[in-house]
Parts: C-alpha cells; sequence; structure tokens
C-alpha cells in the first residue's frame, strides 16, 4: 500500500492544482524553516524558490554499496534494492528515491536471456538476443508486467519505498523507453538499422512493447509513486535523427506519458544522449522534469537553456559522470555552484549527475553535490 | 570503360556506399570490375570514399548511426564483391598503420568500436578487431604479434573503466609504446588523458584524423 488513500484500488492523489498551490506554501515554508525532499522538489517542479536546491544523485548500482550488498541482490530483491536506496538518501542526503535498477529490466521479462555479475550492472547476454531475425519483432506477446519477474520486482519496490518514504521523499518509478527496450533485445546497431530497413516489423514490436509499458506505468503509478520517468535515450545526435525519433519513439512514449498522466502522477524524463532533441520530448512527453547530460540541440549554453526551457520544464542533470568519478569535492563544489548560478534563479531545477552515479565511484562527490546546495544553493539565491 | 566511364561508375558507388544500399554497391562493385576498373580503384575511389562521404554527413549531423551503420554494411559487402578479384599480393586491408582495435574487458557494447573499424579502413588503416569484452592480455599479446603501432579502445560504461585503464598501463609497458586512443559515452578528453591514453575519439567519424594527428606527433612520454 502507498501513502495515498485509496478508492476501488488506486490511489487518491491530490491533483496537479493542488500540488501547484501546495509547492507555493512550501514556498513559504521554506523561508522560515529546512523542507522535507518531498515538499523541496515539488517546489523546484513547480518553479517554487525551495529552502534549498534539491539534489538527487541518481544512484542505481551505487545504491547498493550503502548497504554492503552484492548487483545480484540489487538487481533481483526489491527489500534489498528497497533498503539501499533508502540508506543512500538517508546517509548521502539526496532527494529523490527512484525504482530504477538497470535498462534491462523491461527487456528481460520479455524472455531476453540475462547476465548478472557480481560486480557490474546486470545485462543482456548478448550472444543470445530475444530478438535474433527480423521475424521475431512480429512475435512479441504482451503479458501483465505485475506478474513478471524484473518489473515486478520494481512494482514492488514503488510500494516499499512509497510507504517507507510516506510524505518525506518523492519516489520515481523509472520505465526505458520502448526503442531502448527494443534495443536490449536486438541490440542496438541491428535495430538502427531495422529501423532503416524493416521499419514496419519493427513497428509491430513497438505497438507490443509500448502495449506492456503503459501497463507498467499504470502498475507502478497504482504502487505509490509520485512520479514515472521515461528513459528515451535515443532521441538525441547520439541516437536517431530527429524525424525518426518521432516515428520510432516519439508516438509510442507520448502514450506511456498520457497514462502516467491519467493516474494523476507526475511525468519525468531522462535522456543522456549528447545534443537531445529536447523541443521534441517537451512536444510529445510533455514532462513536468527532464533529467540531461548535454544541452539540447538547439541551445549552445546553460544560458540559453534556463532562458528556453527554464519555465517550460523543471531541468536537472549535466553535472558530468567522469567529474563524479574523477575531480576532488571542491571542484564538484565548484562545478555545482557555477550550474546553480545559472539554473536555479526562479526555482525549477534539481541539482543532479549526467546519468547514473558512477556504480564504483567515491561516493564523497555524492556527499559534495549535497553540500553544494547548502553552500550555494539556499534561495533567495545570493548574486555572483 | 574508358576514364569518364570509369569515374562516373565509381561516382555512383561511392554515392550506393553513402547511401547504404547494400545490393547496388555489390551490383556496381561487379560491374566495375567487369568493365575493367582495378580492384584496388574499386576500393579507394568507391567503397572507401563513399564510406568517407558518409562519415562527412555524420559529423555534419545529417546522418546519425542508423545511416552510418548501413553504409558501413554497404562499404563490407562491397568488400566481399571485390576480394576475389585482388591479386594475391594485394588485400582489401588498407596499406597504412596497424591498429589494433576492441572494446575491453567487462564490456559487450560494439557500435562504436564498428564504426571506427570501418572508418579506419575507409581511410587506408589496416585494423586488427579484437571484438569485445577483451582481457588486457589479449591487446598486449595482439600489439606484440602485429608489431601494430597504434591501440584502439573502446568502453560504455563506467563499471569498466578500470579495465580501460589496465589496459592502457599494460601496452604503456610493451616495447615499442604504442599510440593509445580511447573512445566511448563515458568518456571525455580529461578521463582520456587521466587513463594514460594519447587521445580521445569523440565519434567514429573523427577517429582517422586524431590517429593520423599523432602519428604524426609520435608518444607522448
Amino acid at each position: 500500500m502507498s501513502m495515498y488513500p485509496r478508492f476501488r484500488g488506486h490511489p487518491l492523489r491530490p491533483s496537479e492544482g493542488m500540488l501547484r498551490a501546495a509547492a507555493g506554501l512550501f514556498r513559504l515554508h521554506g523561508r522560515l524553516g529546512e523542507l522535507l525532499p518531498l515538499e523541496r522538489v515539488l517546489c523546484a517542479v513547480f518553479f517554487k524558490e525551495p529552502d534549498r536546491v534539491p539534489v538527487t544523485h541518481f544512484l542505481l548500482g551505487a545504491a547498493r554499496r550503502l548497504t554492503g550488498i552484492s548487483y545480484q541482490k540489487f538487481s533481483r530483491h526489491p527489500e534489498s534494492a528497497a533498503e539501499a536506496y533508502l540508506a543512500a538518501s538517508e546517509i548521502l542526503g539526496g532527494d529523490v528515491l527512484y525504482t530504477a535498477i538497470d535498462l534491462s529490466v523491461e527487456a528481460a521479462d520479455f524472455g531476453q536471456e540475462m547476465v548478472y555479475p557480481d560486480d557490474n550492472t546486470a545485462h543482456p547476454d548478448y550472444t543470445r538476443p530475444r530478438i535474433s531475425a527480423v521475424e521475431d519483432y512480429e512475435r512479441l506477446e504482451p503479458f501483465d508486467p505485475r506478474r513478471s519477474p524484473r518489473m515486478g520486482m520494481c512494482i514492488r519496490m514503488g510500494e516499499l519505498l512509497s510507504r517507507k518514504a510516506r510524505l518525506r521523499y518523492p519516489v520515481i518509478g523509472f520505465v526505458f523507453g520502448p526503442l531502448g527496450v527494443l534495443a536490449m533485445m536486438r541490440g542496438a546497431q541491428r535495430l538502427f538499422m531495422d529501423c532503416l530497413r524493416y521499419p514496419e516489423k519493427v513497428k509491430a514490436a513497438l505497438d507490443v512493447v509500448t502495449e506492456v509499458l503503459v501497463d507498467y506505468a499504470r502498475a507502478l503509478c497504482d504502487a505509490g509513486v509520485d512520479s514515472v520517468m521515461l528513459d528515451t535515450l535515443f532521441a538525441s545526435q547520439s541516437g536517431v535523427s530527429r524525424a525518426m525519433w518521432v516515428e520510432m519513439e516519439g508516438v509510442y512514449a507520448r502514450r506511456i506519458a498520457e497514462e502516467v498522466r491519467r493516474r494523476g502522477a507526475l511525468v519525468s524524463l531522462h535522456n543522456c544522449g549528447t545534443r537531445p532533441y529536447l523541443d521534441l520530448q517537451l512536444e510529445y512527453i510533455r514532462p513536468h522534469l527532464v533529467s540531461l547530460a548535454d544541452l539540447p540541440d538547439d541551445c549552445s549554453s546553460l544560458e540559453e537553456l534556463k532562458e528556453k526551457y527554464g519555465r517550460k520544464t523543471a531541468i536537472a542533470g549535466m553535472i558530468p559522470t567522469d567529474s563524479l568519478l574523477l575531480e576532488t569535492p571542491r571542484e564538484i563544489v565548484e562545478k555545482a555552484r557555477r550550474q546553480m548560478e545559472v539554473l536555479a534563479p526562479g526555482g525549477g531545477y534539481v541539482l543532479a549527475p549526467a546519468c547514473e552515479y558512477p556504480p564504483n565511484g567515491d561516493l564523497v562527490n555524492a556527499l559534495a553535490l549535497v553540500k553544494a546546495a547548502e553552500m550555494y544553493g539556499k534561495y533567495p539565491l545570493r548574486e555572483g | 570503360m574508358d576514364g569518364s566511364g570509369m569515374k562516373e561508375s565509381l561516382d555512383a558507388l561511392a554515392r550506393a556506399v553513402m547511401e547504404g544500399l547494400e545490393e547496388e554497391v555489390v551490383a556496381r562493385c561487379r560491374k566495375s570490375l567487369e568493365g575493367g576498373v582495378e580492384p584496388r580503384e574499386v576500393l579507394r575511389e568507391g567503397l572507401c570514399r563513399g564510406m568517407r562521404l558518409a562519415g562527412e554527413l555524420y559529423e555534419r549531423h545529417e546522418y546519425f548511426l542508423p545511416e552510418l551503420l548501413l553504409a558501413s554494411e554497404a562499404m563490407q559487402a562491397g568488400m566481399h564483391a571485390v576480394a576475389p578479384a585482388l591479386r594475391p599480393s594485394e588485400s582489401t586491408e588498407g596499406e597504412g598503420a596497424t591498429v589494433v582495435l576492441g572494446v575491453v574487458k567487462g564490456d559487450v557494447h560494439e557500435i562504436g568500436k564498428n564504426l571506427v573499424k570501418v572508418m579506419l579502413e575507409a581511410e587506408g588503416f589496416r585494423v586488427v578487431d579484437m571484438g569485445v569484452d577483451v582481457p588486457p592480455e589479449r591487446f598486449v599479446e595482439e600489439l606484440h604479434k602485429r608489431g601494430a603501432a597504434i591501440l584502439a579502445l573502446s568502453t560504455m560504461m563506467t563499471t569498466t573503466l578500470p579495465a580501460m585503464r589496465r589496459t592502457v598501463e599494460l601496452a604503456r609497458e610493451t616495447e615499442p609504446c604504442p599510440l593509445v586512443i580511447v573512445g566511448g559515452a563515458p568518456l571525455t578528453p580529461a578521463l582520456a588523458a587521466d587513463l594514460g591514453a594519447d587521445g580521445y575519439g569523440e565519434s567514429a567519424a573523427s577517429a582517422p584524423s586524431i590517429i593520423r594527428a599523432l602519428v604524426g606527433s609520435g608518444p607522448e612520454s
């Protein structure tokens, strides 16, 4: 059971208007004292200035190190993974909890053979792709994600985190985009070429995958998560063209986002590609929060990003993961300070890594991000 | 086939490679050979030039990975068609420096590596493709065996960066010390330098020019 009261099995949530109004109250409260992570993030998402800039570490595999569990356990046991995320937030001070485990959760339940290493992220067995021939695209069958091992695990995580976090932390359910799920079953190289050679066959598979992902998003919402984050990896210049993204993912991702909104939850987006197509993704997915690794293809600076998109969606990310891996905490604090200076004014900003926090990287830089928010991210922001 | 007919034929072949038209590429290769065009010309002025053109479109963001991959498949198909026509002393391998290329231990993402291979071949490099999930020792063995001067490594994950570092370290201990170029999603110029690499390739299409620049300057001490 989630923190929301239920009617006919579904959580009764506050409307978006009520959340917006609550964010306004939290903003006032934040002037007087410290906000809870949920209040802080809500303020940011609705363009109100909270007590300070919220931080999310997007930990995934790194979270398991807080409780000392193996990757295997993190990848397969909802209780252990939820406990790791909670411990990470308590110890490192992040403001958001996720159900994100790895990018193969959905593909595994479609029958993709997996490898679960002890010291590395779970991934498909690439020697045995689920879609080994073009004809296999049309052989995918829909199923109930609630009864499947890995998506079922993440739904369970959503329940556990929502219950344990209560009204303290926002919980974000994570769903890999339809094209990404197919890439995990076909291999990205073959999938990309199939999109050009056999688009109708790929679309037949995308229809089935999307049907399951819509249901998965619905189940995560029913489990009580506050938001569902879609990962549209290929909507960038390091993926496919703008036109191909719209045709092969945009129209499908829109169905998932619409279902999330219908369930009353917020829509988030993660895209860690180079020069992402943010305008297209806003058009098709209409997210409340977008986590990026790079500037969009139509922006040349953080200032332009803030100017062009800063009131259309809340922005997170862009602290380079290689910096988190290599640089000193002092350098990270400085990097975060510069970013907050541009993106944080007026709210609409969450301090975060560009992508998954390096799973084996030093966690002291995760603490440095929070420290940076406490030192330089307190509202009202100081000039310079 | 006269001079202008030959040029026209090779131009059409290059265009077919660029557009990723595999069947047309094979047909045009055969037609060029039957028309008396030297196999090496078909390779250089048809197949490799077509791939270079695709690479240029990619660099200008007019092509993306799918289009580039299709062009690379078309080029490979053309190379297979031309191979039987080459004299025993010739091969589809280039005549330039030898590059040992692979994805480091623990990682199996190979799109970038495969594209780097094709782009290097299109520019005349000899490429030894070690595949994916390659242990550091295997890279070093191959460097020795081939007497290769260049090692090109790829990874898409931060969890496999230690394996990349170990590979660079081991390569540095070999004589003669090869030039090392690295690429992949988590890498940046700063991280490449930290790993001890001589160069960083931001995209597959840029790999040939980066290696050429490095070969010109020699390995860093």
